[in-house]
């Protein structure tokens, strides 16, 4: 039942004010097992995802003259999967955090919007649904981002929606030209239209603006603007589900399946994003590390890692897309996490300057010790996961004779590390600052979270051959078919 | 291209330019409100008249009420004053940009023909809901963000603890004073 | 009578995204982005209109000016509240942020 996915959530959310009103704590537990039921729905599924499978599921609903037709491959699964765990995380998290906010249950429908927006854009098998679906994850997160009311929030957000909304309307206008030109906007029959031929100045116009669109959404270098003041701004779960999943869903998965499942990868395609995704890596870690605020300095780094998994995904050769999605993968888990531990820090010493904080490890022992697996992890040292995802990359470089930007990536996990050993040494060791004597570990339900996810970024660093076996190799072969690097290829080389 | 429709769209060109530039933000308002109003009579005249309807209903109609009220809540319109110099660049501007778009899409789109057929129901209806069902949920959910994201930015402001305590003092405060 | 049409929505979006670029009130620059999405609806329609198919084209116009209205309603609720904070519509009252 795919349709779970997006109906489930969505009926959550439109109870949510009802809930809320019964029973204080009714819709953080509803929403949170509401995350979990889709976490155990999408791991259900994994065994019916082999390598290079597609699922199809359509219905005509009890006689109604309703279809509803879904898609899922292992790339869609892939991305489910992590949508449906970080906001699982996320969720439990805001259960303490959220609660000097107000107005939880709007927070909770909203939070489940965006979720089922998301589910949906990932399961849909066409263009125009893909739009709307990403619209509904970008309207929920722009409340979400300027949930706070305060002032930094409300600017954010609007210049997040701006941004945003040009991205949208340049995409659908690409997406009206696309129907004018081929009469269809369905995947499947675009990729036959796309191999029928197509005149090669209007596909660059367009891919153009595909690449624009959503790499503003996805936040690649020049059209990052926005990023680095949203995703801070936000309510700490809020941040972590947007730096952890959603320019993930609406930026890379959407490119990558408008693109690559439509038109193949063409060479002047596979350059830019090569180009945009080294100067995405070294600028954001660059920036990143001149940065004192500590969600700040986590958004930037967003950045940096986004960069990696579009250089991979833009080289375009097996182990690269393997690499890019694992990497996809991990980057959700421990920025995930560092956001969630940023939120905890914030909560606990009321303050996220790293210049104010100092030597709180021992008063926030828990909170220490995830927020230093989450470094472990992103900068990439072993067993941690994202060690694994870089290595990969980075091996796919060299083999592709790309030895300047695989130097670039070796260079910028260095880079990673000493800008995430200096948070660890200013905010969490060396001596106590002043005015942090009294302050107390986070509540059991920030804890769960952020513990939760270390422990998941260490036990998929540690059973990497099974997560690669059985969530990523779908997802790379059914991204390799569509360019055709096994056999077939949609524009001949 | 039939007279009727180039002269609607170059009317609404028009309208947009006025909508930008006009000082008076309501009139601004308006123009746009005209220029959707225009639009919803070239929808007809191409053959689409449910889409009119809800191009001079919704975009002409509701989005307009929703402008003007909130130009009325803010009342500061006139306090923000427009940069010069935009008004002075654009002529330029458009015109090379009006330029370049001439040769593209003549360059792209002059020898066009309409290729391959999409699925589509025998009626608007059957369309709609049989074929295009996903964009109906897909409705409803954005409907769903919209309302709890009203409700959520225009809810009352949290107060901190300090604001409490301050305002329940002062409660005491006025009632020890009857 | 493809090309006029095309042209007339590059233009739209043109003149939508010079409002948006050089506006300095917020609701200037929402008036900028409704311009811009005559672009959209312009060439959907038209192309229904060329290929007989504008029943579908009106279910995606429908559809799209729906969560239009809907991201309106939002972005208008953000004016408000930024409004709230600031007591003024000048985008340059919200440039704290260094983006």
């Amino acid at each position: 039942m795919l349709l779970l996915f997006i109906v489930l959530p969505l009926a959550v959310a439109a109870l949510m004010p009802l809930l809320h009103r019964l029973n204080r704590w009714l819709p953080d537990a509803l929403a949170a097992l509401t995350m979990l039921g889709t976490l155990l729905l999408g791991i259900a599924h994994i065994r019916l995802i082999g390598a290079g499978h597609i699922y199809y599921w359509d219905s005509a609903l009890y006689g109604l003259p309703i279809r509803l037709s879904l898609m899922m491959d292992g790339f869609s699964l892939l991305l489910l999967l992590t949508i449906s765990m970080v906001s699982f995380f996320a969720c439990v998290f805001s259960v303490n955090y959220m609660e000097h906010y107000g107005g939880k249950g709007a927070y909770y429908a909203l939070f489940l919007i965006m979720v089922a927006g998301m589910n949906g854009l990932v399961l849909t098998t066409d263009l125009f649904s893909l739009y709307v679906f990403l619209e509904v994850a970008a309207i929920a997160s722009y409340a979400l981002v300027a949930f706070g009311q305060k002032h930094d929030e409300v600017e954010a957000a609007f210049k997040y929606l701006m941004l945003s909304a040009v991205a949208t309307t340049g995409i659908l206008l690409a997406t009206a030209l696309v129907y004018l030109m081929t009469g269809t906007l369905g995947f499947a029959e675009l990729a036959a239209a796309a191999r029928a031929g197509f005149d090669p100045r209007l596909l660059g116009l367009l891919l153009a603006f595909f690449l624009m669109g959503f790499g503003l959404k996805a936040a690649i270098v020049p059209f990052h603007a926005w990023l680095p003041d949203a995703h801070p701004s936000a309510p700490a779960p809020i941040s972590a589900m947007l730096s952890g999943v959603v320019i993930k869903v609406s930026g890379i998965y959407a490119l990558v399946r408008v693109v690559y499942n439509v038109f193949g990868l063409p060479v002047g395609v596979s350059q830019a994003l090569l180009a945009l995704g080294a100067l995405s890596m070294v600028l954001g870690a660059l920036i990143a590390l001149g940065q004192t605020d500590f969600k700040r300095m986590l958004a930037y780094s967003s950045i940096s890692q986004v960069g990696y998994i579009v250089i991979g995904l833009a080289l375009g050769t097996p182990l690269a897309i393997m690499g890019a999605l694992f990497h996809l993968f991990n980057h959700a888990t421990f920025k995930g996490l560092l956001f969630l531990d940023a939120g905890a820090t914030e909560y606990a010493t009321g303050t996220r300057e790293l210049s104010k904080l100092g030597g709180i490890n021992n008063r926030l022992p828990i909170t220490g010790l995830t927020t230093t697996i989450g470094t472990f992890s992103i900068a990439g040292v072993p067993p941690f996961n994202g060690f694994w995802s870089k290595l990969l990359i980075i091996v796919a470089l060299v083999q592709a004779g790309q030895l300047g930007l695989a130097a670039l990536a070796v260079g910028t996990s260095v880079l990673t590390l000493w800008y995430f050993l200096l948070i660890q040494r200013r905010a969490f060791f060396g001596k106590l600052a002043a005015g942090m004597e009294k302050i107390k570990e986070v509540p059991f339900y920030m804890s769960f979270a952020t513990v939760g996810l270390a422990a998941l970024c260490l036990a998929v660093g540690l059973c990497y051959p099974w997560v690669a076996d059985n969530l990523i190799q779908p997802g790379m072969t059914s991204l390799t078919n569509a360019i055709g690097v096994n056999g077939f290829s949609l524009f001949g080389n | 291209m039939d007279f009727i429709n180039l002269s609607l769209l170059v009317l609404m060109t028009g309208l947009a330019c006025a909508a930008v530039f006009l000082r008076d933000l309501v009139r601004s308002a308006i123009s746009l409100a005209l220029m959707s109003a225009l639009m919803a009579v070239v929808l007809y005249r191409l053959n689409s008249p449910y889409a009119a309807v809800f191009e001079l209903s919704v975009v002409a109609g509701l989005i307009t009420v929703l402008f003007v009220s909130v130009i009325a809540l803010t009342k500061e319109e006139d306090q923000v004053r427009e940069a010069g110099w935009p008004l002075y660049v654009f002529p330029l501007a458009l015109a090379a940009f009006g330029l370049a778009d001439l040769l593209v899409m003549r360059a792209l789109f002059s020898s066009y023909q309409p290729a391959g057929y999409a699925a589509v129901g025998e009626s608007f209806g059957a369309t709609l809901w049989g074929v295009r069902s996903l964009d109906i949920l897909g409705q409803v959910a954005v409907i769903f963000a919209g309302v709890f994201g009203v409700l959520a930015l225009l809810r009352e402001k949290p107060q901190t603890a300090r604001q409490k305590q301050d305002a329940e003092k002062a409660k005491d405060g006025g009632e020890k004073l009857w | 009578m493809v090309t006029t049409y095309l042209i007339f929505a590059g233009l739209f979006f043109f003149i939508g995204l010079y409002a948006l670029l050089t506006g300095r009130n917020m609701i200037r620059l929402l008036i900028g982005l409704e311009i811009m999405t005559k672009a959209v609806v312009l060439v959907f329609i038209m192309a229904g209109y060329l290929r007989g198919e504008e029943f579908l084209t009106q279910s995606y116009i429908i559809t799209f000016i729906v969560v239009e209205v809907t991201l309106m309603a939002v972005a208008l609720a953000l004016v408000i509240t930024a409004y709230r904070n600031t007591g003024s519509l000048d985008v340059r009252g919200l440039a704290r942020l260094k983006g």
